[in-house]
Formats: structure tokens, sequence, C-alpha cells
């Protein structure tokens, strides 16, 4: 049997396309099977390994022994702990809303500059680039109680000087402060950006309609920002959540453990006490929380943009 | 007319003046830190404060860098940061490049397995890796500093939507051309992945710059110290006016990269923050 050119063809152009496909079965195994190895050994490895842990004493050395759940109930009569996430959370819930406020304001003044905008917002901007160690080290010299520029300034007011790092109360306004300091310039820019992509003619009507700047903003401006509020206060609250070097610096969680929060608390007993076990618990405690809020913070999505229509 | 138009544009610049001082106030931290830096142990704690040093003294500087081990900190920082991004830039561009454009068995698992690490904070697998790294023997090390950044599913995720923006018919095409999978991912798609890699690049880098929380587990040694975990050890022990004035400058030091980094690129910072917030 004689085969025809055009057989020929057929057949060379159906090995064309085996070893392509071959070829293409190579790139995603070479390429994903790291990938998979990497993510399985770095996340979900550590994971599954602290839930196991939960449930042993470790201190890194000796092999872990299984204790059930006496770390478990530890933590549930752990004063520290609770303090450690009270902390936590009043750092979060106070940060949180001040940021954003803050952010929206700064956004608001920029976005109606007419001279020099780029250099005001990247100037502002540059307060998120400063790192969080370099930031806390400058607001702990300017909060020294004795040489600090703060109370300097304040008893050039004639006022009294503010025990600010010494005291619960204080050292806690300290640590918002500086929370919200390092997350303005970032959310700032994020407001810019959906500022500028609200839709121009909605406003343009608003105004023909006679409504004055406080109505535009309040029925116009914010209700098209609620997708880009939502995004962020999720942000926010995960970043504020984990908040761990800026306090090591400002306080290192004293006066009293006042200011300690909860991850600062984990490192503590699983690399300083050396109580993994019990650190693993703290851990998934974290994970529970962040997981919740998140969620939460999705249903509220979901119910919000249903009641925006 | 005119005049309206003059005070109009005067008004403008009162505006820019209000904000100006808006910004002075907010970034004023950052400027008397590098002001504080240039001057003497005495001067600093001076009231009122000299915004502009009276002289320049480089003394503080120096201090810093013998005293703080800086310059060994500044070298431990950009190593861990160059072998971070490398490695980050090219695997998480690679596998975002592989997932989008390639069909093959369990994509959408491979994708929940990637993108559902996003939900966990990655602090709480330190316990753990920590074992994971001394056993690979890379405890104390660059590599070991740098290795649980290698991957994220952030940086996954941000390089399979921009992937997702390549015409199917250019790689087509490539193909046709008997150009090999590899040589369409290095030559065409990763052109094209350009102002995605920059945007995770910057975002990586000041991640990696700051990183303290495994830095802080993982460095033994004072030689392995990092700019972040030297500038914690300094700021812990300066309780006087004297160790003050070497934690300063130290800080100047450390901010300095990034800082120069944003004055050349800021328009691409801006630009990555922005679009991160508009995604979402």
């Amino acid at each position: 049997m004689r085969l025809g050119v055009r057989s020929i063809a057929v057949i060379a152009n159906a090995t064309k396309v085996r070893k392509r496909k071959l070829s293409k079965q190579g790139i995603v195994y070479a390429v994903l099977t790291p990938t998979v190895l990497y993510f399985a050994l770095f996340f979900y490895y550590p994971f599954f390994t602290n839930v196991v842990w939960m449930f042993t004493d470790y201190n890194f050395l000796n092999s872990a022994k299984f204790v059930g759940l006496k770390n478990i109930a530890h933590f549930f009569d752990d004063p520290y702990a609770w303090k450690a996430l009270k902390n936590t959370f009043v750092i979060t819930l106070v940060s949180t809303p001040l940021t954003l406020g803050v952010s929206l304001a700064l956004a608001m003044a920029v976005f109606y500059l007419k001279l020099g905008k780029a250099v005001i917002r990247g100037a502002i901007f540059s307060t998120y680039i400063v790192s969080t160690i370099v930031a806390a080290i400058t607001f702990k010299v300017w909060f020294n109680d004795e040489l600090g520029y703060v109370n300097s300034i304040l008893t050039g007011l004639g006022l009294k000087k503010v025990a600010w790092l010494t005291d619960p109360f204080w050292a806690m306004v300290a640590i918002i402060m500086l929370s919200v300091w390092l997350l303005m310039g970032y959310f700032m820019v994020i407001f810019l950006a959906g500022i500028s992509g609200i839709d121009t003619q909605q406003l343009e009507a608003g105004m023909m309609d006679g409504a004055n700047k406080r109505q535009l903003f309040f029925r116009i401006t914010l209700p098209q920002l609620k997708p880009v509020m939502i995004f962020s206060s999720i942000i926010a609250v995960s970043i504020y959540l984990k908040t761990y070097p800026s306090v090591v610096i400002l306080t290192n969680g004293g006066p009293y453990r006042s200011t300690e929060t909860i991850l600062m608390y984990m490192f503590d007993q699983g690399f300083v006490s050396r109580n993994v076990g019990y650190a693993s618990v703290l851990g998934i405690v974290i994970f529970l929380i962040t997981m919740f809020i998140s969620l939460l913070q999705l249903k509220l999505t979901k119910f919000f943009s249903e009641q925006g229509g | 007319m005119n005049t309206q138009k003059a005070s109009r544009s005067w008004l403008d610049f009162v505006y820019l003046l209000g904000m100006a001082a808006v910004a002075f106030v907010l970034l004023s931290p950052v400027i008397w830190l590098v002001s504080a830096s240039f001057q003497g142990p005495g001067e600093i704690f001076k009231v009122p404060f000299r915004w502009i040093p009276q002289h320049i003294s480089l003394e503080n500087y120096k201090n810093a860098w013998e005293v703080g081990q800086i310059g060994r900190a500044l070298w431990n920082s950009v190593s861990v940061s160059v072998l971070m991004l490398v490695f980050h830039l090219f695997l998480n561009a690679f596998s975002g490049y592989v997932i989008v454009k390639y069909s093959f068995k369990f994509k959408s698992l491979m994708i929940v397995f990637v993108l559902a690490t996003l939900m966990l904070p990655q602090e709480i697998t330190f316990l753990p890796v920590y074992n994971l790294v001394k056993s690979f023997g890379l405890v104390d090390s660059h590599l070991g500093l740098a290795i649980p950044f290698f991957y994220s599913g952030f940086g996954v995720f941000l390089m399979m939507q921009f992937a997702r923006a390549i015409p199917d018919e250019i790689l087509e095409s490539a193909r046709i051309d008997g150009c090999s999978e590899y040589r369409i991912f290095f030559r065409i798609a990763l052109p094209l992945l350009k102002s995605a890699i920059a945007a995770l690049g910057i975002m990586a880098f000041s991640f990696i710059w700051n990183e303290y929380a495994w830095a802080n587990i993982v460095v033994l040694s004072d030689q392995m110290r990092t700019l972040p975990i030297s500038l914690t050890f300094l700021a812990k022990s300066s309780d006087n006016s004297v160790k003050i004035s070497a934690l300063i400058p130290a800080s100047v030091i450390a901010m300095t990269p990034v800082m120069l980094l944003f004055f050349i690129f800021q328009r691409q910072f801006v630009e990555s923050v922005a679009s991160s917030g508009v995604k979402g």
C-alpha cells in the first residue's frame, strides 16, 4: 500500500500535535510540582503540625509528648492570653475606624487640590514607606517621658507632662497613634483611586439640583466608596490583629502586659518559654479569629451590596 | 473675569500651602529623624528642636556604624532581600502564568490549594517552619531567612490576574512558529508581565526589608542580624541620650534604600497600591 502525500502530512501533523501536547504537559509538571511541594511544606504541613502540637508538650528539643486537652484547658484560664487578646482587640477596634477616617479625609483633601497634587500625595504616602521598626523607634524617642519631643511641646503649651509609655492607658494611646500613622498613607492612596473612579455625572446632576458639598459627599461620594471601604476595613483589621514589632519596640508589651498583643504572646510562649504546644493553641486561636472576622466581613459585604442594589 | 481668575489661582495656592503644612506635620517624625541624625547627643533633646541642624556632625553615623554593626546588618538585609526577590518574582510569575494559560487535570483544585493559604496568617506557621528550616540546616543563614517567602498565595494570585490579560493568540502563533513552551514564557509572557512583576517586586521588597517576626526567630548569631533585628536590639537598650543618638542614624540608614527606591519609582509605588485596592 502506498501512502499519499496527504496522509503523510496528516501523520506528521499528528505527531507534531502529540509532541506539542507532551511539551505542554512537561511545562505544567516542571513548574507546578515545586509549587505544590512548597505550599504543602511551608503552609499546609506547618498548619496541621500546629493542630497536632496543640495536644502535646513540646520544647523543640525532646520529642512531643501527648497531653490531651491540657493546653486547650490552660488557654481558657490563662489571664495573660485573655489580656493579650483584649489588647489586640482594643488596638484593632480603635485603629481601624480611625485609620479609615483619617485616610478618607486626607484623600478628599488631596483630591480637590489643583496645584501640587502629585507632590502632596507622594509626601503623605511616603509615611507608608517608612518601616514599622523605624517609625516605632521614632515614636519611642518622641514619647520618652523626660526627654521626648511630645512632652516638651506639651510643657511648652503649659500642659502637664504625660507618662506616655509607662502608663497603661497612654501607652495604648501611643501604640494606636503609631498604628494609624503607619497605614494612613496606604489607605489614602486606595481611597484616592476609589474617588477618581466615582461617576462624575452623578455629582454634576447633584450640583444641578442644588445639593451642597456635604450632601454631595454623604449622598453620592460615600455610598460609591462602599466597596473600597469594605476592602480597606478587611485589610486594616487583618493587619492590626497581627500587631507585633511596633509594640515590641514601643513598650515591649508593658507596663504590666497592658499592651502585649496575642501574636507577641504566642512568640513569647513558643520561642522564649518553649511551651510550643501552648503556643500552637494560641496560633490556632489567631487563625480562627482571623477566619471568623473575614467571613463576618464578607457576609456584611453581601448584606450591604444587596441593600445598595 | 481676569481678577476672578487671579483670585482663583491665589486660592489654589493657599490651599496648597495648607495641605503642605498638613503633609509636614504628618511627615514630621521622619523629618525629625533625619535632622536629628546629624546633631550631637546634647542637641537632639534641646527645646525648641532645631529642624535645620546648626552644625552638621557625622559623629553619630560613625558611632552607629561601629557600635551597632550597622554595616554588617545592611549587608545581611541586602543579601536576604535580593535572594528573596529573585525567587519570589520568578517562581510566582511562572506558577501564576502556567496555572492560567495551560489546561491540566485538577486545575481548579490547584487554584484552591494555592489561594486557600491567603487565609492563613503566615506568622502562626513559624513554629513548625522553624523545625523544618532547622532540619534543612538553614538556621542562621541568608537562605534560611528568605526561604519561607519564596512563594506566596498573594504573589501567585496577582500573577494569575495579570497573566489572564495575555492574549492566547500571541502564545499560539509563537507555538506555530516552533517556539518551545519555555521560550514562550521567557521571551513573550515575561515581558508582558513586566508591570505586574514591578508591582509585586515593590510590595515584596518593602515586606522583606522590614520583616521582623521570622528574622527574630531564625537569626542566632550577631553576624546574621538584619537591619530590623539590629535596630530592635539597639532600641531595647537605648535608655539614655548617648545610645539614642546612635540609634537614630542607624534608623536613617535602614530607611534610606526603600525611600530612595520610592523617590525613583514613585508612580509605580502609588499605582501598585492603588490597583491592589480597586481590584479587591
